[in-house]
């Protein structure tokens, strides 16, 4: 597989149809761990890898929070079905054009929850959540394929854990969460690897007026934490990147998916799909429910 | 020379100042990682641990923390200096590389201005570190000048050895815990000499870096910044489970008309640290921040205080969302000198 997704990236390159490609390779110190790579030397596309290892979702550098990596010319990316769908999602908010990036689509058997769980064998245990029920294994929307053939699995429902908590009373929610963003140290690594956190000036770095206090306690993580979640409705396409990166491991993921099944359950959405159905929170519909104006 | 006492076990001293009504903090199993977190009884505790997410350094410089109270729906505003309580603390199985984190922030904070809040925390805390048994790929204490078994900031540090656990006392706290603790019976330095063999053999990640500040001196404008570090991403990750990171910003929280002025972490890796309010912004490319990064840690701070701003605890690189490895830049610049 990482063969052959080395030969595109070569003929790409060579035929100057992109200025850089942007994909995984291991890291130096460590046959266990992958790193994003830039490649923009055909000579560099043997780094080129593709396993389960290869977590991150690439399309952050996509974004104009990296106005470096597009000036180098037209990017390729390395893309998982997850991931893909974060692609769709941007060009549907009107950041670049389906023509200003080349998508490698990579066929997916899932990938690790972490690093340091890979044991050389990917399974139900060791495998992300995301993946246990993923419906996008092999991508939607691609210019090339790498591994179409990928085994199937036995789907798992995606909101089991949200309705789990859900079924608790709201006092034992409240405390779950205090629990959890008791822990947040502010270090945004959640809304920097988040390719919809594509703000130039984000609503918690605004400080005249300050609307969320930047400060790492109950009041200001709360606010932080709703806050990222907010607005990220009808937007987060459950790449889990926030919840993988986040240092104090505070389960993000639960709220955006809680999110996400209220999006599908009011507005039939799902982000992420395609570039055409509009989004619900920027659409106006004689349909919508109104009744909760009083 | 340090003196060498016999101890039963790291759980033996938890137990022993709880009994005490000590505070004391120590490593905790939280979910899938371990915290350092104030403990009551000794079965809270997990020693059995390989390092803690966070560093302790929140206990002397914490993520957020008020330094006065103001008012202003009075005609004149008013302010009112903040109380805090500095309860004696007894910080239990700390690795070697947090611990000599504490002098390297002593020098930041009691320089010219001293900090009063993190001088009262750090007077009235005893550091009993544990030496490491474990080490992974990002472990790189040795190329820092330091080994899992190193004294520095440590009060007593406590070793598995093979014939059971021994403390080397180090400073006057250190005694007087030993003598609390009931310490009496000798060590044998030849068991202590045997651990520290085993001990250095655990780091494999090993490179020079005498001549780091050097090569950073000439080389700001260098293509390996951009080559290395453009895909950070811009977050404080690594500088806040850092235990030498050190900056920090000042804010005033009001609630109504009247609030709280805290100051809180800040990191350089993060894009406003250096934003001017004109909106011009001299790092301008996060591989520029990152950058800094490195500068300050292998360079500035060397130069000024004669160490690095850095133990090698490898915490920045599993932290790390892009698996940046700060190691890696350091062994490139080593390998060109
Ligand atoms: S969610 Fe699907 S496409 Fe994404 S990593 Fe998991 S299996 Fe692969
Ligand atoms: S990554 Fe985690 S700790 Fe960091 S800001 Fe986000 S929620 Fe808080
Ligand atoms: S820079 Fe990294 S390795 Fe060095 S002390 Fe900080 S977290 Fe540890
Ligand atoms: S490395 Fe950056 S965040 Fe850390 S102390 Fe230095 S300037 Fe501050
Ligand atoms: S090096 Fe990694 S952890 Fe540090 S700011 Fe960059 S992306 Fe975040």
């Amino acid at each position: 597989m990482s063969e052959e997704l080395r030969k595109i990236a070569k003929d790409l390159l060579k035929s100057e149809k992109v200025g850089v490609v942007i994909g995984y390779a291991f890291t130096k110190a460590d046959p266990k761990r992958t790193t994003p790579i830039f490649v923009t030397d055909t000579r560099d596309t043997d780094k080129l890898v593709f396993n389960p290892l290869c977590l991150n979702n690439l399309t952050v550098y996509l974004t104009k929070k990296k106005p470096e990596i597009q000036e180098v010319g037209r990017p390729a990316v390395v893309a998982k079905g997850c991931d893909v769908r974060s692609i769709l999602g941007l060009i549907k908010e009107f950041q670049f054009k389906r023509e200003d990036v080349v998508i490698i689509g990579v066929g997916c058997e899932g990938v690790v929850k972490d690093f340091s769980h890979w044991t050389g064998k990917l399974t139900r245990e060791n495998m992300a959540s995301k993946c246990l029920y993923c419906r996008v294994r092999v991508p939607t929307t691609y210019d090339y394929l790498v591994g179409e053939e990928v085994p199937s699995i036995e789907e798992q429902d995606p909101f089991k854990d949200v309705k789990e908590l859900l079924s608790k009373s709201v006092e034992e929610r409240e405390k779950f969460w205090k629990n959890q963003f008791e822990k947040c140290i502010r270090c945004y690594a959640c809304r920097q690897v988040c390719p919809f956190c594509y703000c130039h000036r984000c609503i918690s770095d605004k400080t005249m007026p300050r609307w969320i206090e930047s400060s790492a306690h109950e009041r200001g993580n709360f606010a932080w934490n709703i806050i990222r979640a907010m607005h990220l409705a009808g937007r987060c396409v459950g790449c889990g990147e926030c919840s993988r990166v986040c240092p104090a491991e505070i389960p993000l993921d639960l709220l955006n998916r809680e999110i996400e099944r209220e999006m599908k359950e009011k507005f039939e959405y799902t982000a992420g799909m395609d570039t055409e159905t509009p989004p619900p929170l920027r659409t106006y519909s004689e349909k919508d429910d109104d009744s909760w104006i009083r | 020379m340090a003196k060498l006492l016999k101890i039963e076990s790291p759980e033996s001293v938890v137990e022993k100042l709880t009994s005490l009504e000590k505070r004391v903090i120590a490593p905790v199993r939280d979910g899938k990682l371990h915290r350092f977190l104030p403990v009551k009884r000794k079965e809270e505790v997990d020693f059995g641990y390989f390092q803690a997410e966070g560093s302790m350094k929140g206990f002397f410089f914490p993520a957020t923390e008020g330094i006065l109270k103001f008012s202003t729906g009075t005609k004149m505003p008013q302010v009112e200096e903040h109380e805090i309580e500095f309860p004696e603390t007894f910080v239990v199985g700390c690795r070697p590389c947090d611990a000599a984190a504490l002098p390297i922030q002593d020098k930041v904070f009691e320089w010219d201005y001293v900090d009063e809040f993190y001088k009262a925390r750090r007077d009235s805390t005893t550091i009993v570190s544990l030496a490491c048994t474990c080490a992974d790929n990002n472990c790189f204490c040795t190329s820092m000048g330091l080994a899992p078994d190193s004294p520095e900031g440590s009060d007593i540090l406590m070793v598995k050895t093979e014939e059971g656990f021994l403390a080397e006392v180090l400073t006057k706290k250190g005694e007087k815990l030993a003598s609390l603790l009931d310490l009496k019976e000798k060590g044998s330095s030849e068991d202590r000499r045997r651990s520290a063999v085993s001990a250095s053999k655990l780091i494999t990640r090993k490179f020079k870096s005498e001549g780091v500040p050097g090569w950073l001196e000439s080389n700001f404008e260098d293509p390996l910044w951009e080559k290395m570090c453009t895909k950070c991403i811009g977050c404080a990750a690594c500088t806040f489970v850092c235990p030498t990171c050190h900056c920090f910003d000042i804010v005033d929280e009001p609630v109504g008309t009247s609030g709280e002025r805290r100051k809180n972490w800040d990191a350089c890796t993060l894009w406003h640290f250096t934003a001017h309010a004109s909106g011009y912004n001299p790092r301008d490319m996060q591989h520029k921040r990152y950058r800094q990064r490195i500068m300050h840690k292998f360079d500035y701070y060397p130069d000024k205080f004669g160490k690095f701003l850095c133990t090698g605890c490898g915490r920045c690189i599993r932290v790390c969302p892009v698996s940046l490895d700060l190691a890696e830049v350091l062994e490139e610049i080593s390998s060109r000198i």
